[in-house]
Order: structure tokens, then sequence, then C-alpha cells
């Protein structure tokens, strides 16, 4: 309870100081969100390059919206940069006419994993699971890939996705536990 | 691979960043956009004004949901008072009416009320439950188990009943106080004259013995049953000659040998308390409480043999005694 009025009392203070246009806020806002919004990004379009500059627009875009007062109606800054994203990558494909068919990058640009303090054996484990699922979220449904990226990968509560999707608790957690069946299925289909 | 292997794996996933270079410049990039766009550093007391901004913000819901609860609560608890009071003991609406008069209970703060209160809801429920066991629809064989535990909710609201009556006349008994010492003041001349309370506590009897004898030889002792009593009088306080007079409703046994009690000719020494503004104004509530507790022994003996009915009614007797 008292984390989480804390965790309220933060997020409402964020947003007050980035609508009266504070360059701190908006660093602050930038380094504890830039990683996790790049991943949700990466693993939606599967390409690291997009990826970057995509996650680079959003945050202006969030900088300005928050500025001209066109607020997404999001209840915290986080889910605001949710928000922002996903309709990022809706004008992506919209303008590049392309759907990420592929898996995420080809073999040449695998995907680097920045965790230097676990042990080889650890790294290589993780190197191995990456390996398989980078190669199988891909060919997940779209509604699928989403929301299994947002509970499982970025560890977002329900309540959350329920405010960044516009889905009901009820309706998410039946989607996931198909996305999850739909995605071992392609995984042991594999092996 | 089961359902907890494959999140464990996609938890694994969770480390995958982007290029800490990457991270630097574009911070860097974006901050000098969002520069040219007008950001700037706040003041301290810029910042200090959206921290109180954001708390009140936040703080204002719980608050405002809390003071609407206990605003709904109080305001649901007064409205359902008519409503709840005619709930009897087999009803599901009586522990509400139960919880309903606790919480009246608790929120009165005068201590005399309080204690009159205790004793109307201890009357009324026992009232109802007496009502609802004189009825022959209910009490059958069948209901055997709900009687047996109707019966001694009864008897423990009937010991409530005591014991709150007890509360208001050891409250009553308090302004009566100055009375006795009026009495002790009274009889200080007397060298063997001495006030003792009852024992038991729940009436407010007291006893004036005077063990000095008169000069007939004659040793006087003398109860007088204050509560009982509708008044006492002292009339003819003579320095050669005190008779006491107790009231035409008195039950005061006289223990002495004499019928009247005259007392200490010899001396002239009063032995008996007279009355007093406060000793007037106190009796008539410590009375009507001994007057309840007296019914009660008889509701007592009712319930013992299971005249619930009769039972009732002189528990109504008594809710209209402390009622006046």
């Amino acid at each position: 309870m008292a984390d989480n009025l804390i965790k309220k009392f933060k997020d409402k203070q964020a947003l007050i100081r980035l609508k009266s246009s504070d360059k701190q806020a908006f660093i602050k806002a930038y380094d504890d969100n830039v990683k996790e919004i790049n991943r949700f990004v990466y693993f939606k379009v599967g390409n690291r390059e997009e990826a970057n500059d995509l996650t680079s627009m959003i945050f202006l875009k969030a900088w300005h919206h928050i500025q001209n007062k066109t607020l997404v109606e999001a209840k915290t800054l986080r889910a605001l940069l949710y928000k922002i994203a996903r309709t990022s990558i809706v004008d992506y494909y919209r303008e590049s006419g392309n759907k990420m068919t592929a898996s995420l990058d080809d073999d040449d640009h695998k995907v680097e994993v920045a965790d230097e303090s676990q042990d080889l054996s650890d790294r290589l484990d993780q190197a191995a699971d990456l390996e398989i699922i980078r190669r199988r979220l891909p060919l997940l449904k779209d509604e699928y890939r989403e929301v299994i990226i947002m509970r499982f990968i970025n560890d977002l509560s329900l309540e959350e996705m329920a405010d960044i999707t516009g889905k009901t608790k009820g309706n998410l957690r039946v989607i996931l536990h198909r996305g999850l069946q739909a995605l071992r299925e392609l995984i042991e289909g594999k092996k | 691979m089961t359902d907890r292997e494959l999140i464990k794996k996609l938890n694994n996933l969770n480390n995958v960043n982007p290029e800490a270079n990457w991270l630097k410049t574009n911070r860097e990039l974006l901050l000098s956009q969002i520069s040219n766009a007008g950001a700037e550093n706040l003041t301290w007391w810029k910042t200090l004004l959206i921290t109180v901004s954001s708390f009140s913000q936040t703080a204002a819901k719980p608050v405002y949901a809390l003071a609407a609860f206990v605003l709904l609560l109080a305001t649901g608890l007064f409205l359902s008072q008519p409503s709840l009071s005619r709930a009897k003991p087999n009803d599901s609406l009586y522990i509400a009416r139960v919880i309903a008069e606790q919480v009246r209970l608790s929120t009165t703060f005068n201590s005399d009320a309080r204690a009159k209160l205790a004793v109307q809801y201890a009357t009324h429920q026992a009232q109802d439950l007496s009502a609802v066991l004189s009825d022959p629809q209910f009490n059958t064989s069948a209901n055997q188990e709900q009687v047996a535990q109707l019966s001694s909710s009864l008897q423990n609201e009937v010991d409530t009943v005591k014991d709150a009556i007890s509360v208001l006349n050891n409250g009553n008994s308090a302004p009566a106080a100055p009375a006795r010492s009026v009495a002790r003041s009274h009889s200080s001349s007397a060298p063997a004259a001495t006030t003792s309370q009852s024992d038991s506590g729940t009436s407010s009897d007291f006893m004036i013995a005077d063990s000095s004898k008169n000069n007939k030889g004659i040793e006087m002792t003398e109860t007088v049953g204050v509560s009982e009593s509708t008044a006492v009088k002292t009339e003819d306080l003579k320095s050669d000659k005190t008779v006491t007079t107790v009231g035409s409703s008195s039950t005061s046994s006289l223990g002495a040998a004499g019928s009247q009690p005259e007392i200490n000719q010899a001396t002239g020494t009063a032995t008996t308390a007279s009355s007093s503004g406060a000793a007037a104004s106190s009796t008539p509530a410590v009375n009507s409480g001994s007057q309840a507790d007296k019914i009660l022994n008889e509701v007592q003996q009712l319930l013992n043999k299971k005249d619930y009915n009769q039972a009732a009614d002189k528990l109504q007797e008594i809710n209209k005694i402390i009622q006046n």
C-alpha cells in the first residue's frame, strides 16, 4: 500500500516536472526507461538499428506530447512511453510497408546480451535460450508477441498492461496463456 | 518444456540491452533537441512547489476515500437504526443490530447516558429473546438447539442488564455521598456511630448502627434501606430528643427492641441522617435502580420457571423505570 503510494507520488512528480519543461526530469525519465522501451521495440521490430531509431523518436515524441498538453491518456509515465511506442511501431510498419516476418536480426548481427556479471555457463545457456526464442518469437502472432514481451521480458504488471493496451486483465490473461502455448509449440516443433 | 521453464527463458531476455555507446550518444542528442525546444533546469522553489503539489494530489484520493467511507458508514448506521431495532434474535439482521448498538454505545461519551443506553439495549435484547422463546411456533422440539442457544443468550443479557444497572447505580450513588457524610457529621457526636455500605455493591442500602446504649440499657440498631425509602426525614432534632421518621413506603427494618427509634435521650445525640438537598435529588435515581434490581430478580425467577411471557413484561417494566 505504502509502496504503491510512493510509486504514484514519484510518477505524478515526474509528469508535473516534465510538464514544466524540466530538463533534469527528462534525463531521469530517459535513464529509467530507455533500456526497457528499446527492448520492447527491438523484440517487436526485430532489427537493432531500427529499434534504436524508434526508441529515440519515442522519447522525443513523449516530450512534445507532454509539452503540447496532447497527453495520451495514461496513468503513469511508463505507460505513456509504451503507448507512444506502440503507435510509433504501427506508424513504422505503415510507412515502411513491411512487416517483421524474419527472425530478430540475421546471423551476422546476433543480439548482444549485455550482462557481464553472469558467469560463462549462464551466459552460454542464456545465449542458447535467446537463440531459440529469437528465431521463433517473430513467427508468433503480433498480439501474442506483444503481451509476452511486456509481461515476461519487461516484467510489467497486468494492471499496467491493461492501461497500455486498453484490454481487461482477464482478456490479457487469456492472451498470455494462448501466446505461451503457441510459442511452446513453435519451439518444440523446431526441436 | 513446461510453461514455467519457458517463462524462465523469457525472463532471461530481460538482459538484452542496447549498446552503451548508443545510450550515451542518444542521450546527448535528445538533450540538445529538447534544450532547443525550451527545456530548462527548474529553480529549487519551483521543484519544491511541484513536490508539494504532487504529494497533495497523491494523498488526496485516499483521504477523500476514507472520509467518504466513514461518512457512508455513519449515515448507514444512523438511517438503518429504526429498521435494525426491529430485528429479532432469529433474524439475519440481528447481528447488524447488535453491531449498530455497540457503535452507538461506543460513540456515547457521557457516562450516565452510556450506562442508561446499555441498560436500554440489554433490556430490549432480553425482551426480544423472551418474546421469541415464548412464541409457541418457534419454541418446539424441532428447534431445541436454537431454543437452548437463545435461552443461554437471554441469561447472558439478563446478566448484562444487571451489570449495566449496577454501573448506573454506582454512577448515581456518587452524588449521594454528601448525604452520607451529612449523616456522619450528625452522628459524629455519638461515640460508636458507624456508617457502612452493603457488600453486594448493587444496592445503595446502607446501615447506620448505633451501638450506644440509652439510659434504659436498650441497644438500638437501626438499618435504613435508603434505596427503598422514598424519603428519610429527621424531625425534631432537638437537644434532648431525636425522633427519626421513616417514610410510609419505607421497608427499613428496625432491629431494635423499641418500636420508636427514640435514641439517646439522655445525651441528646442524633444517630440518624437528616435529609439534605443532595440526598433528596439522588434518591429517586438510586431508588429506580434498586427497583429495577428487584424486578430483575423476579425476571430471573420467571426465567427459571421458563415463563418467558411474564419475563418479557417485567423487562418492559424495567425499561420504563430506567427511561423515567
